[in-house]
């Protein structure tokens, strides 16, 4: 039986741009940083990659720092970021404060405890309906504030915030600032300009665009001061030390390429998909959509069914071949899901909810069949 | 809401002072600004026009003005640049563009002044009545907050009353001064891979100077590393200079031949007289009228004046001018620029060149010519550079495309 991959948010499958560059790749085995010649062959394909990474976020190839994998980029990001800010700990008076959400992807949320817990403020902006408050967000740019990380894209709901709007106002209002944001679900089905959102630092995942796992990418605007997560050979400008992954590099630098070439392409078959599990989806008695208030990302379909225990619903999914996840795959272990209750669902409903998450891959066929699954399994009993 | 435009204003530096040949400034000026809109905007989508003295620019995305601004910064020949609103020329319009657009942006300052700027003498109003009606209309706007100091202000909100249009904006940004590159003929940079020759060819190509390279290897003692750190510093001048042809020679066969031949403290003189002559060739090949080098007086032992004046009695007899932009310069004030510029990462880059090869313990730091010559006469000048000139390749580099 055909399987359906729905699951998009969690993972992708390699892309065949992306299988190209690892069989390429396979005999590329120098150290970049050796100095002969084939060192130094491995070192063009290293900063050619960068550069084509740099040219899907309209960044300069300097400005891309090569990390293990989102979760690094976004620790190295906000830990080294703080780290900056540490000496201000010992002072008295204000702590330094830092600006989040309380819907943040535990590679976010986690560090930012570990700095609670050392002492810095923390404020945790409402996501209600996927919306971020203004007037909140100017009541919490203060003066101390030196770090804000606020995600581009919601893994779970799909809703993208505002991060233009708020990012200005945090850096008119807070000068010291710096603004992390994680765009792991968003890069790629949104056209991301650091320069326009205005973020200093920016988190992405290969694996979550097409290309392998193992390999992440942190943008780091010129200038930006963070300290390095990792000591040792002064790799990445020494900002990431370690022997460069060249192969998971050169996968990721084809698959974003190609999704930034095909952007148009792409956005729409996700948008066909999308409309046609929309419509299909409406006929079905019992299914509720949480759909963001204002602005989302079309690859992430979050909907709840009556009379289901998403869990128990995945998996009687999963027995059809097909595959979906019950609110984040990262953190569906560790229980109920805080963000769909932050966006403002009850437990009730956050229990009955999955989501549905896209990919250019994914077809309208396979949404009707989803559809027919959806139904089918229903009509089982528990 | 209105909603207002946004667009860039560019002003002239020192262009104009030009008599009737300011078209052919402007012109190159205007190509050298399109030539970073097209890669910011791309090509046709941002509205491109000049007027008194001034360039005007207006991106059809409206997000992308601050990243257009900031790619202008390193057009020579503007002497300031700013971000305006844009506005039909009535009072009403002005006072709400002042109201909603910038009395927002005013609480970052800790006092401001209004300045009016009225080339459109049919305006009712007079620029001190302008000001003064702007000044009162920031205040109500911000509820008094941020005080007007006429003396010292902490910023300045320009409001300009032009042909068309009436447009706002705070003080203007620095531009990069100088003339537009190709305006004042073309020369010849020695490029090693260091800290000063990058400095020294954008002082010149901010002088409008379009910028040609020459660089030494000496395969195998230095690398494919070595080579492409010098195009990739070549490529990061190109931000200024918009783009230059990077010819490269070997010296490795004049360098042995003088370690074979001549004596070891004469090494360095005797191989800076040879790059002389090749350099020289390459201007007479490639129409160059003059030869740029980063040498700064006393730097090294082969910047003395001895040695100077012993390697440009070769461009003397060549009848071309070496110009020395970095001479009367410290190492730090060099690295300021190149700092700056953005070379300074790029440049201490620990790779071998031509010059930390075969480098004598004890050079000669006041040379005698008469010695020089006899040591160089040991050596069959004419067919070592007529050999290395046949070793000559070029690069063309553009700053927009990768190296």
């Amino acid at each position: 039986m055909k399987e359906i991959y729905f699951d998009n948010s969690a993972t992708t499958p390699l892309s065949s741009a992306a299988r190209a560059a690892l069989n390429e790749s396979a005999d590329i085995y120098a150290n970049p940083s050796s100095l002969h010649r084939l060192g130094f062959e491995s070192q063009k394909k290293l900063e050619g990659a960068r550069e084509a990474i740099a040219k899907t976020l309209y960044c300069d190839k300097s400005e891309i720092i090569f990390t293990a994998c989102g979760t690094e980029s976004d620790n190295t990001a906000i830990l080294g970021g703080a780290e900056v800010f540490s000496a201000m700990l010992k002072k008295e008076g204000v702590p330094p404060r830092i600006i989040t959400t309380d819907s943040e992807h535990p590679a976010v949320s986690e560090p930012v405890r570990i700095l609670e817990n050392k002492g810095f403020e923390v404020i945790r902006l409402s996501t209600k309906k996927g919306v971020l408050d203004m007037a909140e967000v100017t009541k919490a740019a203060t003066k101390n504030v030196c770090l804000a990380t606020i995600m581009h894209t919601n893994n779970e709901t799909g809703a993208v915030y505002d991060l233009k709007s708020v990012f200005s106002v945090i850096r008119k209002n807070s000068p010291r600032a710096i603004l992390h944001t994680d765009a792991v679900q968003g890069y790629l089905h949104s056209r991301i300009r650091p320069s326009v959102i205005g973020a200093d630092l920016i988190s992405i995942s290969g694996h979550k665009v097409h290309a392998l796992k193992g390999i992440g990418v942190l943008y780091k605007k010129k200038g930006v001061r963070i300290l390095p997560f990792m000591a040792g050979g002064g790799q990445e400008s020494g900002f990431r030390s370690g022997t460069e992954n060249l192969t998971g590099i050169l996968t990721l630098a084809a698959a974003a390429k190609d999704g930034f070439d095909n952007f148009d392409i792409y956005s729409e078959r996700i948008r066909n998909v999308r409309n046609a599990l929309i419509s299909a989806l409406s006929e079905i008695d019992g299914v509720h959509f949480n759909i963001p208030e204002k602005s989302f990302s079309e690859n992430i379909l979050s909907i709840q069914v009556e009379g289901e225990k998403s869990e128990v619903l995945l998996h009687k999914l999963s027995d059809m071949n097909v595959f979906v996840s019950s609110g984040s795959a990262c953190s569906s272990k560790k229980g109920k899901s805080g963000v769909l209750r932050s966006f403002g669902l009850t437990d009730i409903e956050a229990d009955r909810t999955i989501r549905i998450s896209l990919s250019h891959m994914n077809t309208e066929e396979e949404a009707h069949f989803f559809c027919e699954a959806l139904e089918k399994v229903r009509n089982k009993v528990n | 809401m209105t909603d207002y435009k946004r667009c860039i204003l560019l002003k002239y530096g020192e262009l104009i002072l030009k008599g009737q040949n300011k078209r052919y400034f402007e012109e190159r000026l205007r190509s050298s600004v399109r030539r970073r809109l097209d890669h910011v905007l791309g090509e046709g989508n941002y509205d491109l026009y000049s007027m008194q003295s001034t360039v005007f620019v207006t991106p059809a995305d409206q997000d992308l003005v601050e990243d257009a601004l900031e790619e202008l910064k390193t057009v020579f020949g503007l002497a300031g640049l700013c971000a305006a609103w844009r506005c039909e020329k009535d009072m009403g319009d002005i006072k709400k563009v002042l109201t909603e657009k910038i009395s927002p942006e005013l609480y970052a300052y800790k006092s401001f002044k209004c300045e009016a700027k009225r080339s459109d003498k049919d305006f009712p109003l007079t620029s001190l009545e302008i000001m003064l009606e702007a000044g009162d209309t920031l205040c109500i706007a911000t509820d008094d907050a941020v005080p007007v100091d006429v003396r010292e202000p902490d910023v300045t909100v320009v409001i300009e009353i032009r042909d068309t249009h009436a447009y706002i904006h705070f003080d203007k940004l620095k531009g990069a001064g100088g003339m537009p590159v190709g305006t004042s003929g073309r020369g010849l940079l020695l490029l090693s891979g260091g800290i000063d020759s990058p400095v020294a060819g954008y002082m010149m190509a901010r002088r409008g100077m379009e910028i040609e390279a020459l660089h030494f290897e000496s395969y195998p003692y230095t690398s494919e590393r070595a080579k492409e750190k010098v195009l990739e510093l070549a490529r990061l001048m190109c931000r200024y200079t918009d783009k230059m042809r990077v010819n490269i020679i070997s010296l490795t066969e004049i360098q042995l031949a003088i370690k074979e031949n001549c004596k070891e403290e004469y090494f360095t003189l005797i191989l800076r007289r040879f790059m002389m002559r090749l350099a020289a060739k390459v201007c007479r090949r490639r129409s160059l009228p003059a030869i740029i080098t980063g040498e700064s007086l006393g730097q090294v032992a082969s910047q003395t004046i001895g040695a100077l004046c012993s390697t440009d009695a070769i461009a003397q007899e060549n009848h071309i001018p070496v110009f020395r932009p970095c001479i009367g310069q410290d190492k730090d004030e060099i690295v300021v620029t190149s700092r700056k510029i953005g070379t300074f990462d790029t440049s201490i880059l620990p790779y071998e060149d031509c010059c930390t090869v075969f480098t004598p313990k004890h050079p000669k730091t006041n040379p005698d010519m008469e010695k020089i010559l006899e040591e160089e006469a040991k050596l069959d000048i004419d067919l070592l550079c007529k050999n290395a000139f046949e070793s000559l390749e070029y690069v063309n580099i553009k700053y927009y495309e990768n190296t």
